[in-house]
């Protein structure tokens, strides 16, 4: 052992515990930036709890303010956070729980309900709070989040969907906000507050139908017939003379060794686009499908946003969106193509999607970002954030947004939406029915908006299983309606 | 509130604040270690050209002189001489400011380097020659 | 230089009284506790600093300035953490009995440096040193006690000592006149084998951290005395073949491996304390909460193995970032000492210390860090505990000793 070597090796050895020690600080510096803040909110950490528990959670409000979810002090010092309205705000708020963790609103907005984004929204304002709640003594609270819902028409659609299975979006489509989203079957978040084992292994179970799915953005389902709308504008803008078209049909359409049949077979003989429309004639449609083409019906589907992403105009994202999607297997094959051009087939859309095709047409071909947050405020109800409309993109031309409005109104005023009339308010829809299987009920679909000629309301309902679209789905979006014009 | 956070920062700057002025001391240090190995590259040693059988080293074998190299009877020496005309600690050869040298640590029988017995310290050059009781030592370079 | 001592031993105390008059007002009211604390643990330091430089001018103070420092960063920790229990009597206070190890251990370290003979003399009783590591090793496994799932305790009814912390020391002083003898690769074997049983020991005590530790000193203390690298690569590449054994023969091995991988598949059992731990440092950020303002008694043991974690919360990455340097300062200056150690017995004893520290440091931090899988091991001087305390200032005093003689040389 001699000296040179030995001061050469302890030197190398410095160096490598230099290298061992170097390593734990970047490791440290790397997990304080890009891991800590993803596991900081995990369910296991109590710190989530204390650390909220310091601040009284803001309320969830509906657009007129009244109070959908709040919290409330017990026994001098644990929060209770009390759902009103249980089940039927259940997919919008989420719920709140330590031990599940968070969804909906409660996750979404989570920083504002706690109290935490104030400053990024209004820095001296904020101080200016914080002033007045140490001069108040007042005990911290965080934020209030007010829904574009309105509670009356939510709590409608909630009962007339009754037991079924099925989803109603009710929205504004000259601004995008959504007055009214229920999805059944539903939790009730209030349970997983408490904690309710029983009802929470209800909610797990394969029977009840994964009630935590929020239907209405979520779902994927067989348009149908209201996928129609979607053909009819494109064979308004790629078929020169549509109009004047006359169609044939006797209640069945060969395609080969393919066959597609009209409702019970019914021939509806010498029809043009209108009566065709108003009758839902599966044959004409087939026709028109077969004589616009893939990329042509594709495109205009694609222009009411199937394939694509359906951005809130929200602060933070809440929904997970399903898109619309329109996709056929063999393009060459002329059955695929007949059977997409009446919405079954390789075609599917979540009553959200359908919902903002109704309100283009509505809209004069305009289709407005939809949105639930209307406003955020602070405990002393000064304004933090309010949304404004945005527009998403433009399908169709007003022209064949206006063709399309009449014949919509045909289709209630005498064709197959009959059930959806009200006295007093012109009403345009577009029943749908989509077939699921052999041995099921079809879904009953229906779409469309009022008073036509100045339209307040778009709106998708559907009932899974529910039979034909003219009778349940439109009967229930007659009750939502009239709850909306108080009739 | 404000006056805990403030007082959060201070401690960790105290901290610091020690840990760089460690660091800086160790610096100084390090330097005087790189500082010590370069005067190294002149290196002395010491061969042995005269010893009796029975004083534990032999002949011919040559003792490098780094920073400081004593002899003497005892073990703790770094040259150990099992001699006793050899005293406890007897003498110390040593390099300052790049040359050798050697020191009597008054010894009771002397150390003569070429024939001269020495007092105190006296500077060594390379070739001479020192007797420290009965062995001798040669200064080579 | 004794300037720059002076300096920095006062902004120790400093900094010291200052956290632990912040830790005063923590409940809103005014508590004397930690006062006396700071005033007696600064004293103590001052204590030991006045005799070392009096009567032995010539050793390395910063031995003893980094160990005595890391020491009060681990006390107002641990007060920090008692604060949370407020109706513990004073003399239960883990504090309290963390500043009576640290007297012990401060004792021990001054006796040492004071009576210690030339470290070169130990070497005589080498075969003693091994009989004895073995001895104390084997005792846990009949007579100890199973604490935190750890067969490695010894329990006196009053105290309970960890026989593996003073078993390290030991196996140091073999191998440090060992390796001297090494002349080829069969004497290797020869020393090698005595470690062997060693470790095979602690892997079945399930006392993963000290096997890894005995290892790592091993290897660092062969590779300083024989110069070669072959050595070096067949023990690593031994220690991955008993590795990969031993996680398939031993199923506390598996359970450590597969929590380190994924800790999330079992939250709240087998998972619990490495995330919790995870949480506390991710709560900490950069500058940390701030003393009392965090909840560092949410992490489990957090006294004395996860203390580290404790300190990631509320001193943040910075106050982590402060503990790791000055352990690296604290390794340097241990490896200085080995270089100017007159002896290469005294040589390979500092070079064993210093690494035992290192890869005690090493293990325990990447542990709760998740940089590697978690084995229980103290914190040298940071953690609750007597065993380590006193072991830790034991090898601070041969430390010192071999510095005092090695600079002899220079003077």
């Amino acid at each position: 052992m001699n000296d040179k070597n030995l001061i050469r090796n302890i030197k190398i050895l410095l160096i490598f515990f230099s290298l061992c020690f170097f390593s734990m600080i970047v490791y440290l510096t790397y997990f304080d930036i890009f891991v800590a803040d993803k596991i900081a909110n995990d369910t296991s950490n109590q710190r989530v709890r204390l650390e909220e528990s310091k601040i009284l959670r803001g309320s969830i409000l509906d657009r007129d303010g009244d109070i959908i979810v709040y919290s409330e002090v017990k026994n001098g010092k644990d929060q209770r956070r009390v759902y009103k309205y249980g089940e039927e705000f259940a997919h919008l708020t989420g719920y709140n729980s330590y031990k599940y963790g968070k969804s909906g609103i409660e996750l979404a907005y989570n920083d504002v309900l706690i109290g935490r984004a104030s400053a990024s929204y209004d820095m001296v304002g904020n101080f200016f709070k914080g002033l007045r709640e140490f001069i108040n003594k007042d005990t911290k609270r965080g934020d209030d989040v007010y829904l574009t819902i309105d509670k009356n028409l939510q709590n409608k659609a909630f009962n007339v969907l009754g037991n079924d299975r099925g989803a109603v979006v009710v929205l504004n489509p000259k601004t995008g906000e959504i007055l009214a989203m229920v999805s059944k079957p539903s939790f009730n978040p209030q349970d997983y507050f408490d904690d309710n084992t029983n009802k929470i292994k209800v909610y797990n179970s394969e029977q009840s139908g994964a009630p935590q799915v929020n239907r209405a953005v979520s779902g994927n389902y067989t348009p149908g017939s209201t996928f129609k709308i979607i053909t009819t504008a494109s064979a308004l803008e790629n078929i020169g003379n549509i109009n004047k078209k006359y169609f044939n049909c006797t209640g069945k359409l060969k395609i080969g060794n393919y066959v597609l049949s009209d409702a019970g077979g019914e021939a509806h003989g010498r029809l043009d686009l209108q009566s065709a429309f108003r009758v839902s004639c599966n044959s004409t449609f087939g026709q028109i499908g077969m004589e616009l083409g893939y990329d042509k019906l594709k495109n205009t589907a694609e222009n009411f946003m199937f394939n694509g992403d359906i951005s809130f105009n929200d602060e933070y994202s809440i929904f997970n969106v399903r898109e619309g999607s329109i996709d056929i297997k063999d393009e060459k094959d002329r059955a695929y193509l007949a059977q997409s051009a009446i919405g079954q087939g390789e075609v599917t859309a979540s009553p959200l999607q359908m919902a903002l095709v109704a309100s283009s047409i509505a809209n004069d071909g305009v289709m407005m970002k939809p949105y639930v947050v209307k406003e955020i405020k602070d405990r002393y109800d000064v304004s933090l954030y309010q949304a404004k409309p945005e527009k998403l993109t433009s399908p169709v031309s007003k022209d064949v947004a206006d063709k399309i409005k009449g014949y919509m109104e045909e289709v209630v005023k005498e064709g197959t939406g009959k059930n959806a009339r009200i006295s007093g308010i012109k009403i345009a829809g577009k029943t749908g029915t989509a077939e699921v299987g052999e041995n099921q009920e079809p879904h009953s679909w229906f779409v469309g908006f009022a008073p036509v000629e100045n339209p307040q309301i778009a709106f998708a309902v559907i009932v899974e299983n529910g039979g034909a679209g003219g009778k349940r789905a439109a009967e229930i979006a007659r009750e939502v309606m009239r709850a909306y014009f108080k009739k | 509130m404000s006056a805990g956070l403030i007082l959060r920062y201070v401690i960790i700057a105290i901290i610091y604040i020690i840990l760089f002025r460690i660091v800086r001391i160790m610096y100084l240090d390090l330097k005087g270690i790189r500082s010590d190995d370069e005067r190294k590259d002149i290196t002395y040693a010491l061969e042995v050209i005269d010893v009796p059988g029975s004083i534990g080293i032999a002949r011919g074998s040559l003792y490098p002189v780094h920073k400081l190299t004593s002899i003497g009877r005892k073990a703790d020496n770094s040259i150990t001489l099992n001699d006793p005309y050899v005293s406890s600690y007897h003498a110390q050869i040593y390099i300052e400011n790049d040359g050798l040298f050697i020191k009597d640590l008054n010894s009771t029988n002397g150390t003569i380097k070429n024939g001269i017995r020495i007092k105190g310290v006296e500077r060594l050059q390379s070739g001479d020659v020192i007797e420290i009781g009965r062995t001798s030592f040669k200064v080579v370079e | 230089m004794e300037k720059y001592e002076k300096s920095i031993l006062k902004a120790i105390y400093t900094v010291t009284m200052l956290m632990f008059l912040v830790l005063a007002f923590i409940k809103g009211g005014f508590n004397y506790i930690p006062l006396v604390l700071g005033l007696s643990s600064c004293a103590l330091i001052a204590c030991a600093h006045f005799i070392i430089k009096r009567f032995f001018p010539k050793g390395d103070k910063y031995l003893l300035i980094i160990s005595a420092f890391l020491a009060q960063l681990g006390l107002v920790m641990i007060y920090r953490l008692d604060s949370v229990n407020t109706n513990v009597a004073i003399v239960k206070l883990k504090s309290v009995r963390q500043v009576w190890w640290f007297t012990i251990g401060m004792a021990i370290y001054i006796l040492l440096v004071v009576f210690l003979p030339e470290i070169k003399r130990l070497e005589k009783v080498k075969y003693a040193y091994i009989v004895a590591a073995i001895a104390l090793l084997a005792s846990t496994l009949f007579l100890g006690s199973e604490i935190k799932g750890s067969r490695n305790w010894l329990n006196f009814g009053y105290f309970s000592i960890q026989p593996s912390e003073i078993a390290k020391l030991f196996l140091i002083l073999y191998l440090a006149s060992a390796i001297q003898d090494i002349k080829n690769a069969y004497d290797t074997i020869k020393v090698a084998i005595p470690v062997f049983i060693c470790i095979m020991l602690l892997v079945v005590e399930k006392d993963l951290g000290a096997a890894l530790i005995f290892f790592g000193v091993f290897m660092a203390m062969l590779y300083i005395g024989t110069s070669n690298k072959k050595y070096i690569l067949i023990g690593i590449a031994c220690f991955a073949l008993g590795g990969v054994l031993s996680y398939f023969l031993f199923n506390h091995v598996r359970i450590r491996v597969d929590i380190w991988l994924n800790p999330w598949a079992d939250k709240s059992g087998k998972g619990y304390q490495i995330l919790q731990s995870l949480f506390g440092i991710a709560a900490g950020g950069l500058f940390g909460k701030g003393l009392g303002e965090g909840n560092p008694y949410l992490i489990p043991e957090a006294h004395t193995d996860f203390i580290f974690s404790a300190i990631s919360e509320e001193l943040g990455l910075m106050g982590a970032m402060a503990i790791i340097l000055l352990y690296l300062l604290l390794v340097y200056r241990g490896l200085r000492a080995a270089i100017y150690a007159k002896d290469n017995y005294s040589r390979l004893v500092a070079v064993g210390i210093s690494s035992m520290i290192a890869f005690q440091v090493f293990v325990i931090i990447g542990g709760v860090t998740k940089m590697i899988p978690l084995t229980g091991i103290t914190l040298p001087f940071v953690s609750y505990g007597g065993s380590s305390m006193v072991l830790n200032f034991t090898s601070i005093g041969v430390l010192q000793r071999i510095s005092e003689s090695g600079r002899k040389y220079y003077e």
